[in-house]
């Protein structure tokens, strides 16, 4: 088998500027070292263009800044700047900046990620949902027609959870362990992607029992892993690549490996396929 | 040869839709140029996709027509529509281009061909900011209409602009005697001509 493609992110900082280039436009360096948005602050006019993954744009001023389209105007989940639009027909359009400091998916669209396979209409499930702030997003890139499935253990993330899923009617929070797929299983349908962002060592096998209750074959998914939380002691390669020989063997299979190098600690998203069909050598 | 309306004679009557004339024979050879007239044509700078030319078949005409399609990205980004451009618009537009010069301490990383779509659909909006970021928004003065005027009015980059459109003038003027080129910027001379 093949090894999975290494993230443009990794071996050096050549191909560092993809995601944002690729939808047009350079970015700030500075801006993204520290603040959110770049030099975006309120009341400034940005150009909001669509950016290269669906349902996902771009707000280019000054500086630039990961946008998605706000499901619910006017709400916002913790203190994120928004981005209001009035249209020639008097209709208007808000969208919510989207921090990659605190989404590791954010932090990989911005390093450079060749697809995140999550489109407007799709079903997600998402695995350690935490107080809901990616959930937030990956609901607006869903949309009205999409749907995601919170997965979050903890109480008091839980509480924070349900209080943004008032109001967002496409999100659907449960709080249970994901170890036990079983307890939710009437909750959740069958799933076009899976997002898992939960630090715990066995989360191969957690995500490999959920992908078996509920995730279409021939779908995909993305692992965050955090390589401390797996075996401190060893290197983050070594972590990586442990964790992606476990994947493989439950058959779902590793397209992309993308190093988090703007997060702290040793990050990597790990985006892939379950039971793709196999290439036919002809 | 655009007919502007059908002349009314007679006790025949039709809609003046494109072809759905009772003259089903030469509806294929005037169908064209009829549609000249109609505001169904449109030129080919307008049309969405450049290869994409207006049908013949009246029936995909009148399916369009019904659909009334719109200039949008469509269903993956929200069916974000394309703005009429403006000369306003225009100049935004390439300041983000050379946003590159306006600062020297901001350094942008090298703009890659730009996707299709992001060229032709976008939209201007203002940034609002939360309850708790009082210390960080514009004031009420410095918020403007376009992207061009809050560069105007931020005098930090004005500084920098003037400077340095003062020096490329003095370089490039043309002098027959060096010796008497005004340097200085107080005296009435160069006011004059500066302004």
């Amino acid at each position: 088998m093949s090894p999975p493609q290494r993230g443009r992110g990794g071996g050096g900082g050549g191909g560092r500027g993809r995601g944002l280039a690729k939808g047009g436009g350079g970015s700030a360096v500075r801006g993204r070292g520290s603040e959110s948005g770049g030099g975006i602050k309120g009341g400034n006019k940005v150009l909001v263009a669509p950016h290269r993954h669906a349902g996902v744009f771009i707000a280019k001023s000054k500086g630039d800044a990961l946008v998605t389209k706000n499901l619910v105007p006017g709400e916002i989940i913790y203190d994120e700047k928004r981005i209001f639009v009035q249209n020639e027909d008097r209709s208007t359009v808000e969208y919510r900046i989207w921090n990659p400091h605190r989404s590791k998916l954010a932090a990989a669209i911005n390093i450079g990620v060749d697809n995140i396979w999550i489109n407007p209409g799709l079903k997600v499930l998402y695995l350690g949902a935490s107080s809901g702030y990616t959930v937030s997003h990956v609901s607006d890139i869903v949309g009205h027609e999409g749907c995601v499935y919170a997965v979050e253990h903890s109480h008091i993330c839980g509480s924070d959870l349900v209080n943004m899923t008032e109001k967002r009617t496409n999100v659907i929070p449960i709080i249970e362990d994901a170890r036990h797929p079983a307890k939710y299983r009437m909750l959740v349908g069958m799933v076009d992607i899976i997002l898992c962002d939960i630090n715990q060592p066995d989360q191969a096998t957690i995500i490999a029992l959920n992908a078996s209750y509920f995730l279409k074959p021939g779908a995909h998914f993305m692992i965050t892993i955090n390589a401390n939380s797996i075996d401190s002691k060893l290197s983050a390669e070594t972590v990586y690549q442990k964790e992606v020989e476990k994947l493989q063997m439950e058959e779902l299979r590793p397209t992309e490996i993308l190093p988090l190098d703007n997060c702290e600690g040793d990050h990597a998203c790990v985006f892939g396929g379950y039971r793709l069909p196999r290439k036919q050598n002809s | 040869m655009a007919e502007t309306s059908k002349p009314l004679i007679g006790l025949k009557w039709e809609p003046k839709l494109p072809g759905l004339s009772l003259d089903l024979k030469t509806a294929g050879s005037t169908s064209s140029k009829r549609a000249e007239s109609t505001s169904l044509w449109t030129s080919n700078s307008e049309l969405v996709d450049g290869l994409c030319l207006p049908p013949t078949d009246p029936k995909k005409i009148n399916k369009m027509i019904r659909k009334q399609l719109k200039d949008t990205t469509g269903s993956d980004w929200f069916d974000m529509p394309a703005p009429t451009m403006t000369p306003e618009l225009k100049r935004d537009l390439q300041l983000l281009k050379l946003r590159t010069v306006m600062d020297p301490a901001l350094h942008y990383k090298k703009a890659v061909t730009r996707s299709k779509i992001a060229e032709k659909y976008f939209q201007i909006g203002t940034v609002i900011e939360p309850c708790a970021e009082y210390h960080n928004r514009l004031t009420k003065k410095n918020r403007k209409a376009t992207l061009a005027d809050e560069l105007l009015s931020d005098p930090k980059a004005s500084q920098y602009r003037k400077r340095k459109v003062k020096e490329i003038e003095e370089k490039s003027r043309a002098v027959t005697n060096k010796k008497w080129k005004k340097k200085g910027n107080q005296s009435k001379n160069t006011k004059q001509r500066r302004n």
